[in-house]
């Protein structure tokens, strides 16, 4: 017999997360925003989205277009600084019952170890996520297309604090496992793949780029076969945990991603459109699981 | 949780038309939940001049379009679409009963509170009985510059006039409509009733089109200015370099203004951070989000949009 109630439950970390569904960086805000509208009770975790130390504006406009299966987003980390995060921002997650991680970036390992060590002693954040792989960033170096690099920012934040790390990955990369094998020699707790892949778009009729930056970063069901091969070539390399991230637009989606060993899983842009996308993956997952009697922990990684 | 971001809009009505090898869609969207009002911060708010829906065009389309309103009254909402790329080009071919998605309606509007206080001239007020007349030193002359597609929130707010009953015998109140060619700005304006709706509500209408010479709208608004109608707001809506200069004329005159301002954006409520404005507040840059601190910006005295 399965358990009906809880059979979504998922251990992560040493947490145990209502569901393995996480609301991705970047569409969820601090939070509160989404709160506000869809409500925080039906993820089981949420990613803050991306901070860094000082205040940015992000990337000249405009800034996202749709493209075939996706969108591109050049947004730039656009944020309002760590200690805007940590004043105006964080209390609100107090009492929240979520799983919380903070995305931080930086352009040198001792800036991430620094912004890392402020979040360190606030007991309801759970997890820090490096953002090592924004692409929409010409001025900071991507930690996460060089193997030194993604090793020494990953060591700099694994010394200096005592929270569980995640190193959030680039597909933008000749071989994902090589880099992932420097973030797991670094220390990190969990790996988080993949971020989008670079890509532009143009307007013919016009004759010029659409967005402002002319790069973007390519999400949504485009890129999903792209991020299970990834997510899957990590698993039979590492004995690490993965969320896996790109294109997940439905229980069917995330079942890719979780037969190929995923342990939780991200929504991204989907979201956008679909504010309500974790109450209706979760409903119809739990169907999938009861009408074939298995659990999450049966079928996870059964294809590797 | 609350599920009530969206409602479905029921497409009753569709007239296409062509101009200046660009198509346009005018649609009418039937809202019957919400044909008996709106409940303000309940099920569904009535929009306002200058606010947006995102509607869902289809599967097909991974994201859904901000579009700005034409007109809503009783359960009917309006848009007017310019066909720009594959989405709006999917709009120009929705079939009538097409059930919409839509969500909003988002952003701020312009502001309203500014209508009682507007200049009337003293004479017939056939339908205007609960207007408070003043002195003209007492009151606001506001004037409204359009250019091609920003007529539609500037539609909206004559629209709002007219439910008020606002009516302004000598035409105190100017319209400054600029656009592609005499052609455009009469199909455009037949196709939502525009020269019609400013006559009932006693605005003149000043149709401007480019291809006329190298006037533009504002310079036809300029050259009309004198210390006799020197307006106390302007509001305006249109492409970017044209709201550039506007905001130069609002800002040299030492006026106030309202500035409608278009963004790409993908979730329209403050998630996606696509829409950022560059704006400046006493001194002080910062970034507004369109979507939510906007798209209509107060330009005032150390009140102004950066633009790009």
């Amino acid at each position: 017999m399965i358990r009906k109630d809880g059979i979504l439950k998922t251990e992560f970390l040493g947490f145990e997360l209502r569901n393995p569904f996480l609301l991705a960086s970047g569409v969820a805000g601090y939070g509160r925003e989404f709160h506000e509208q869809v409500g925080l009770e039906g993820a089981g975790g949420l990613i803050i989205k991306t901070i860094t130390k000082e205040p940015r504006v992000g990337n000249p406009q405009p800034r996202v277009c749709e493209t075939p299966s996706g969108m591109l987003n050049s947004i730039g980390l656009a944020n309002s600084g760590l200690e805007y995060f940590i004043d105006r921002e964080l209390s609100f997650l107090e009492n929240k019952d979520i799983f919380k991680m903070v995305s931080i970036a930086s352009d040198s390992p001792e800036g991430l170890a620094e912004m890392a060590v402020r979040l360190d002693g606030i007991d309801y954040i759970q997890a820090i996520e490096l953002n090592l792989s924004c692409p929409n960033v010409h001025t900071e170096m991507q930690f996460a297309q060089d193997p030194e690099t993604t090793y020494s920012a990953v060591r700099a934040v694994k010394e200096a604090v005592e929270k569980p790390v995640i190193a959030k990955l680039s597909p933008n990369v000749t071989d994902i496992s090589i880099i992932a094998g420097k973030a797991v020699e670094g220390g990190a707790d969990a790996l988080s793949l993949i971020n989008t892949l670079t890509g532009i778009k143009v307007d013919p009729v016009n004759r010029r780029y659409i967005l402002g930056n002319i790069t973007g970063g390519l999400s949504g069901p485009a890129i999903r076969p792209v991020g299970v091969k990834m997510v899957r070539d990590i698993k039979m390399k590492f004995d690490i945990p993965v969320i896996a991230h790109g294109g997940i637009c439905d229980y069917l989606s995330a079942l890719e991603y979780i037969l190929v060993g995923a342990d939780l899983i991200a929504l991204g842009s989907a979201l956008f459109k679909e504010p309500y996308l974790v109450e209706k993956i979760v409903a119809d997952l739990k169907k999938y699981l009861i009408n074939r009697s298995i659990t999450l922990d049966k079928i996870r990684g059964e294809l590797i | 949780m609350r599920t009530d971001l969206e409602t479905i809009g029921k497409l009753s009505f569709r007239t296409n038309f062509f101009s200046n090898g660009i198509d346009y869609v005018h649609l009418v969207l039937d809202m019957p939940s919400v044909s008996n009002g709106c409940v303000m911060g309940g099920e569904w708010n009535c929009p306002n001049p200058g606010q947006f829906i995102m509607m869902d065009i289809g599967d097909d389309f991974f994201l859904d379009r901000p579009l700005s309103v034409l007109d809503f009254s009783e359960g009917t909402m309006e848009l007017l679409v310019q066909v720009k790329g594959r989405g709006t080009a999917r709009i120009k071919e929705l079939p009538l009963g097409s059930e919409m998605r839509i969500k909003g309606p988002y952003g701020k509007s312009i502001d309203l509170s500014l209508i009682k206080d507007i200049c009337r001239q003293e004479g017939d007020y056939s339908n205007g009985k609960n207007i408070e007349r003043r002195p003209r030193n007492q009151c606001t002359r506001i004037d409204l510059i359009a250019g091609g597609m920003g007529i539609v929130p500037i539609y909206h707010y004559l629209r709002i006039l007219e439910d008020k009953s606002f009516f302004n015998p000598k035409s105190e109140m100017g319209l400054f409509f600029g656009g592609l060619s005499i052609s455009y700005l009469e199909k455009l304006s037949d196709s939502i009733g525009l020269v019609d709706l400013c006559e009932r509500i006693g605005v003149k209408l000043h149709n401007v089109p480019f291809d006329m010479g190298s006037e533009t709208v504002l310079d036809r608004y300029i050259a009309q200015l004198d210390s006799s109608n020197a307006p106390h707001e302007i509001i305006s809506c249109g492409p970017e370099p044209m709201l550039r200069k506007v905001q130069d004329l609002i800002l040299s005159q030492d006026i106030t203004g309202q500035l409608i301002l278009e963004r790409y954006m993908a979730c329209g409520r403050g998630l996606c951070l696509a829409c950022g404005v560059k704006f400046e507040q006493n001194g002080k840059k910062r970034q507004m989000l369109a979507c939510r601190e906007g798209p209509v910006f107060s330009i005032s005295r150390g009140e102004k949009v950066l633009f790009q």
